[in-house]
């Protein structure tokens, strides 16, 4: 039984004010000190009644509980049971794709009966470009920040004005995901300069005084599939070779006298649920290789006024031979594309997004440590590339 | 903005309610668990699964067939450790230093990583690598281990596959070839358990709601439709996170690892990925880990596959692979085998440019030679082949056959370039796992063909005579058909008789001995042991030749029962001569033992001289360091096989080989005794021939054998037997006639009693009783032994009697007692005055005849009765023992009431006796009271 309880503190619920809390409970005096959403708990009784926390308006779980000599110290993670909002979506992926219906529910959750003037749920769609420095100049960068572009933007009022009682309180809802007329919901993308965005907000309408509680999350928007037939997949594979003479930078002079030769086949158009396939064979080479890799690239380019900044990022490199191959044997050529990473090729006006498929052949020259030190070029004369287009798509 | 968890991530739906995650734990425990020692050799055993893994494989998740492979692999696992362990010590690049907790420089350039660690081994020469021991190493394993251990538990999925990552990385390092098996042993261990542990998870998931609510338990053999789509989100997750590893090893080990998770996603078995992984490792150029990765992918298909999944009907294409160059499957063979097949065929293109030195360079470097290096593949063969021919069926058989033996049509398809393989002859390291699998019935059929394989296949990977002597081994279980019988042992012996080595030229003669005997005629066998013969002359014997020559030798012996038999067969005795040392005498001793076990008669000349002098070797091989057993053995086989000499009639010679025995054996007191023994029977035999009476020429003999005997006797150390042999050819000189003869032994025996001392060697309870058991014996015999012309009929009793009065430590109480008593009875027997003796020999009177009717001879029996009866008397009175006296007085009183008419003095005496006795002993006493009784009826009271 709780017989008193003192706060020291006046605001039990606000943030970042240290306060020590003191209770009596049954005899021994209990001391708490709450920081920021924390609670914890010197206890020196042997049963602790939740009921305390809930009565100060807190709700705690166990963190720690161990005997200190003859009492029990229990350290309680405690939060504030202060008001809270959260979205929650009915997919677990949280991939949606137009014209599918967002559903789920916000769970609200007060420690005392609230009053609202609604519930709004907004769910806004942006391209954020930016300028890459190196192409453009950093002030240019810093200034002439490209305008986010909106693709979507809908609000929906999923609550009449009202009051919520104590406790949870869950508030389904479903908003459509509709293709803009004349325009497009391009996917989901994280660029290094383009990124793709897709939030939604939930928000409690309290008065001008009050708090205004809301919440947010992300969700993916993805295309939906492409009826293609198949058939015509399987014709975009890209025959390449990388010999010496291919090559557009500098080599080592000892791999351009002896010569190598590399041949195969990439399927150049495929799809995002699928991987990058193909095969290389190593017809000869006269240095040993030492590795062959993949390399994913994302080229992306933004246009800013008369100019259009382009910048190539590696986003993954994936190895398919390590070490000497065995010539003539075919290697396969198989690349997990990372989701989130990629997106289905896309141009428009104001930026493009392609990707780029470069096959990385290192090869095994003794160079001398001086001159991986001191020739920034040295790490570049011992492999040789081929760079290929890649288009991805949403089949 | 709320931290949002990314897709991509496991996320830990674990509710945080002080729930702990049962596989987590489970896990802890597992990785956790160091033992207890942790020292010395414990440190691998302790990295090998635990109790705690065993459980957790037979946990909620894993089913039984899953279980029943890895048990298959735990036992074949801790060979490959024992045969590869070795203590030396590590070079490790700081490149791979897996202890280094920092994520690696995602920012740079990958080849600019790349190229940093190729740098990095480069630097290594310079700069002081770290040279740590091999214990280190696993003990850092076992750290990564929990690491990951700890990650897993604390939900941190993401970092525990990095540290897996890390760990797979280790095995891009072949820088220490020795140690490579082992570190793979480690390193899939840890994949092992990860995978485990995945594959526990997502089952999970699939059963149980995010708030830890049970769904529904998934049935045992569950398909890709009763998953839940939240476990198959985080299943693909798995295999998105895995497929983005840079690393082309890493990538592969830990995708097979997952790889059985496969099933929450699809239906079918993944013939597709493992395909494609198949081909995958291509990539690897590393000969040594492309072979170990390959043993992975074998070792961890397996589970993948129903075992009977012979014709599944899932698609045969393969989507954008169909175009490999790959050996052409026929679709009879089922899929389980089709990559195994492929992805081995496609190890041996490289395997087969070790085999001609291309990686010589980079071999020596790390400090071994190319035949050791190849011996390190070894395991990974022959686990391959174990799965490629479990439970095949014949077609399959005849695939896998044709296409490992005949490989021209099966490489890959070859394009200009250098380093072409014209040689495309099969690898006999892996004809010989195949041999080592094929069932025998199956060699047996296509022995033929099988033979070219194995002829043709001489590279440097494995000996070729081991394929032989497989092959042989083979053939021996299972009878090939009998019109290729003798084909097959021309054609092998064809290549078999070029061989220059002796050893490897003998190991397969061994096998062959074995195949000869079971299939061919003796006319093989002679031309087989000239041949052998013929290399033997070439070269020295070394022992490991001696060892195959003594097994052939042995299983001579053992097929034919009869050891004239082999001992006759040509080229055996030259066989015989090449052996020395050591493993002489243990070829001679088997060849002893298989006599004494034949248990024939040996009268073949020949045979008797070799075995003899064999007998001889064995015999000098023997000195005072040889141990009591060997000495023992060698002495039971030659007695036993001198026994077994037969002669037959020709006495004379018999006598003669005794001699040599004698001579030839002279230390041996078993021999000895045997060789009186025979010589007995000799004169026994001597007398039957002659028809019960002795001509002049058969007494000759006899004396011969006597005499013989009466020389042998003395040189036997132990009293006991040497007293006995006296007597026995006293008894056999007395069946003959030869009554002087007979009183000298005898006296000779009673001189030996007269000089003993007690004891010798034996308890003097068990001596007392010997000597008491012989001299009854000796008394008995003088119931037929006449007297003495000129000493009295009574001189050898009185010679006892006194031999008695003399050495009274000889035989004391109860025994002494015994022998008195024998002597009252036979005196009663001589007095009867018939001869209860039906004599061989009809010369020879007793004394009954003798004295007939001589009252001096009365008197002399009375004489000597009196003095019987009176020591009986006195002995009776020494003995101190109650309980023991009791019983004496009955023994005396039934021997004198036997023997004697009862009356006068006599029986006042029994009587005394009795009472005495009854008076010492409780009255219910059987012994007692069937003396009173006989007493009684004697009619004494």
């Amino acid at each position: 039984m709780l017989t008193s309880l003192t706060v020291f503190g006046d605001r039990v619920f606000e943030d970042h004010v240290q306060f020590p809390l003191r209770a009596s409970y049954g005899g021994p005096l209990l001391f708490a000190s709450i920081t920021a959403l924390q609670v914890f708990l010197t206890c020196a009784s042997r049963s602790l009644d939740l009921k305390l926390f809930r009565w100060i308006g807190v709700s705690c779980f166990c963190l720690q509980e161990f005997w200190d000599g003859s009492s029990r110290v229990v350290y309680y993670k405690a939060e504030y049971a202060k008001m809270s909002v959260v979205i929650k979506l009915n997919r677990v992926d949280r991939v949606y794709r137009p014209p599918d219906v967002i559903g789920g529910t916000i769970i609200v959750d007060t420690p005392s009966s609230v009053s609202h003037q609604g519930v709004r749920l907004t769910a806004v769609g942006h391209i954020m470009l930016q300028l890459s420095p190196r192409q453009v100049g950093v002030f240019e960068a810093l200034y002439k920040s490209v305008k986010p572009i909106e693709l979507m933007h809908k609000v929906v009022d999923i609550q009449a004005p009202g009051k919520l009682p104590r406790g949870e309180t869950e508030i389904p809802f479903a908003i459509s995901l509709e293709t803009p007329k004349g325009g497009k919901l391009f996917e989901s993308f994280h660029g290094a300069y383009i990124n793709i965005q897709y939030l939604l907000t939930a928000e409690l309408i309290r008065g001008y005084l009050q708090k205004q509680m809301s919440s947010m999350i992300e969700f993916m928007v993805e295309e939906r599939n492409e009826q293609i037939p198949r058939g015509l997949i399987e014709s975009t594979t890209v025959n390449f070779y990388i010999t010496h003479d291919t090559q557009k930078h500098m080599i080592s002079p000892v791999l351009r006298s002896g010569g190598f030769k590399i041949t195969g086949r990439v399927v150049t158009q495929c799809s995002l649920s699928e991987y990058v396939t193909g095969e290389l064979t190593v017809e000869h080479s006269c240095v040993p290789i030492s590795s062959i890799d993949l390399q994913l690239l994302r080229v992306e380019s933004v246009a800013a006024s008369d100019r259009t900044a382009t910048e190539t990022s590696e986003i993954q490199s994936t190895q398919v031979a390590d070490g000497d191959v065995c010539r003539g044997l075919a290697v396969p050529i198989y690349m997990v594309l990372p989701r989130l990473l990629t997106c289905p090729t896309l141009a428009t006006g104001a930026f493009s997004l392609e990707f780029e498929l470069s096959i990385v052949v290192t090869f095994e020259v003794g160079l001398s440590r001086h001159a991986l030190l001191y020739d920034p070029n040295a790490t570049k004369m011992v492999s040789a590339n081929e760079t290929l287009p890649l288009r991805l798509m949403r089949i | 903005m709320e931290y949002e968890k990314l897709p991509m991530e496991v996320p830990n739906e674990v509710p945080e309610t002080g729930f702990v995650d049962p596989l987590g734990a489970n896990s802890a425990g597992v990785l956790g668990g160091r033992g207890g020692g942790g020292g010395g050799g414990g440190l691998i055993s302790n990295l090998g699964p635990s109790r705690t893994v065993q459980r957790l494989r037979k946990g909620l998740a894993s089913d039984s067939y899953a279980q029943a492979v890895a048990a298959e692999w735990d036992s074949y696992k801790s060979s490959v450790m024992q045969r590869f362990a070795s203590t030396g010590t590590i070079t490790v690049t700081t490149g791979l230093d897996i202890l280094s907790k920092e994520p690696r420089g995602h920012k740079k350039s990958v080849t600019a990583v790349h190229l940093e660690q190729l740098e990095d081994t480069e630097k290594e020469a310079r700069e002081g690598s770290k040279i740590i021991s091999q214990q280190e190493y696993i003990t850092r394993l076992r750290e990564l281990n929990d690491e990951i251990a700890h990650a897993w538990l604390n939900n941190e999925r993401v970092s525990a596959l990095r540290l897996t990552i890390k760990v797979a990385k280790l095995l891009m390092d072949t820088s220490v070839p020795q140690f490579y098996p082992t570190l793979f042993v480690l390193v899939t261990d840890v994949m092992d358990t990860v995978g485990n542990l995945v594959w526990d998870r997502i089952k999970r998931k699939s059963e149980v709601d995010d708030c830890d609510n049970l769904v529904a338990l998934l049935p045992a053999e569950f398909t890709a439709d009763d998953v839940r789509p939240e476990a198959k989100e985080t299943c693909s997750n798995w295999f998105y996170k895995i497929g983005c590893i840079r690393e082309l090893l890493p990538r592969i080990y830990l995708e097979i690892a997952i790889l059985r998770c496969i099933y929450f996603l699809e239906k079918d078995p993944p013939v597709a990925s493992i395909r494609r992984l198949n081909l995958m490792l291509r990539g690897i150029a590393d000969p040594l880990a492309s072979a170990y990765a390959h043993l992975y992918l074998a070792r961890r298909g397996q589970v993948l596959f129903p075992s009977d999944s012979g014709d599944s009907d899932a698609p045969n294409s393969y989507g954008t692979f169909a175009g490999f160059s790959q050996m052409p499957v026929p679709s009879a063979i089922s899929q389980n085998r089709d990559y195994l097949i492929n992805g081995l065929n496609d190890y041996l293109f490289l395997f087969r440019r070790v085999l001609q030195g291309e990686f010589d360079k980079k071999i020596s470097a790390s400090g071994i030679d190319r035949r050791l290096y190849v011996t390190l593949v070894e395991p990974v063969f022959e686990w391959i082949m174990k799965c490629i021919l479990k439970g095949a069926n014949q077609e399959e058989m005849a695939f896998i056959v044709h296409a490992f033996g005949e490989p021209e049509p099966l490489t890959p398809r070859r394009r200009s370039g250098n380093g072409g393989q014209d040689n495309q002859e099969p690898v006999s390291v892996l004809v010989h796992y195949m041999l080592k699998q094929l069932p025998s019935a199956y060699i047996a059929s296509e022995a033929l063909n099988i033979l070219k394989l194995v002829k043709s296949s001489k590279d440097i990977s494995l000996s070729q005579h081991l394929n032989y002597k497989l092959l042989g081994e083979k053939l021996c279980e299972c009878s090939p058909p009998r019109e290729n019988q003798l084909t097959i042992l021309n054609e092998v012996w064809k290549v078999v008789m070029t061989y220059a080595s002796l050893p490897e030229y003998i190991t397969v003669a061994d096998v062959f001995v074995d195949y000869i005997l079971q299939y061919c005629t003796e006319v093989e066998l002679a031309v087989l042991l000239k041949d052998i013969l013929k290399h033997l002359r070439k070269s020295d014997a070394s022992d490991v030749v001696l060892m195959s020559l003594e097994s052939i030798i042995f299983k001579l012996v053992t097929h034919y029962t009869d050891i004239t038999k082999v001992l006759n067969l040509v080229h055996v005795v030259d066989v015989l001569d090449v052996f020395y040392g050591e493993v002489r005498l243990s070829v001679f001793k088997r060849i002893l033992a298989s006599v004494t076990r034949g248990n024939q008669k040996i009268s073949d000349p020949v045979t008797r001289h070799i075995i003899f002098e064999q007998g001889r070797v064995l015999h000098d091989s023997l000195d005072s360091l040889s141990s009591e057993d060997d000495r023992r053995q060698i002495t039971r086989l030659v007695a036993r096989f001198v026994q077994l000499v037969d002669l037959g009639s020709d006495l004379e010679q018999h006598l003669a080989f005794l001699v040599d025995c004698r001579a030839a054996f002279g230390n041996m007191d078993l021999l000895r005794e045997t060789v009186v023994h025979v010589s007995n029977r000799l004169s026994i035999s001597a007398l039957q021939m002659a028809g019960g009476s002795t001509d002049k020429e058969t007494v000759e003999f006899v004396k011969a054998c006597v005499t013989f005997n009466g020389i042998t006797i003395p040189s036997i150390t132990s009293i006991i037997p040497r007293i006995h042999l006296f007597l026995e050819t006293a008894e056999s000189a007395f069946m003959n006639g030869l009554l002087s003869h007979t009183e000298d032994l005898i006296k000779t025996a009673l001189k030996c009693l007269q000089d003993a001392s007690v004891g010798d060697g034996l308890k003097p309870k068990e001596f007392e009783e010997s000597v008491c058991s012989f001299l009854l014996k000796l008394i008995s015999f003088l119931t037929l032994v006449p007297g003495h012309g000129e000493l009295g009929p009574f001189y050898i009793l009185r010679g006892i009697l006194t031999l008695l009065d003399t050495r009274t430590r000889l035989v004391t109480g109860r025994g002494r007692l015994r022998v008195l008593c024998g002597v009252v009875c036979m005196l009663a027997a001589v007095r009867e005055g018939k001869s209860f003796h039906i004599t061989l020999n009809e010369q020879v009177d007793n004394n009954d005849v003798l004295y007939f009717e001589d009252s001096s001879y009365e008197e002399e029996l009375a004489e000597i009765t009196a003095i019987v009866v009176d020591m009986l008397v006195t002995c009776l009175d020494q003995d101190y023992d109650k309980a023991q006296t009791g019983y004496q007085y009955l023994d005396a009183c039934n021997a004198l009431v036997t023997a004697f008419r009862v009356d006068g003095d006599l029986q006042i005496l029994c009587t005394g006796l009795l009472q005495k006795a009854s008076a010492l002993m409780i009255d219910t006493d059987a012994y007692l009271q069937a003396t009173a009784w006989y007493v009684q009826r004697r009619g004494i009271t």
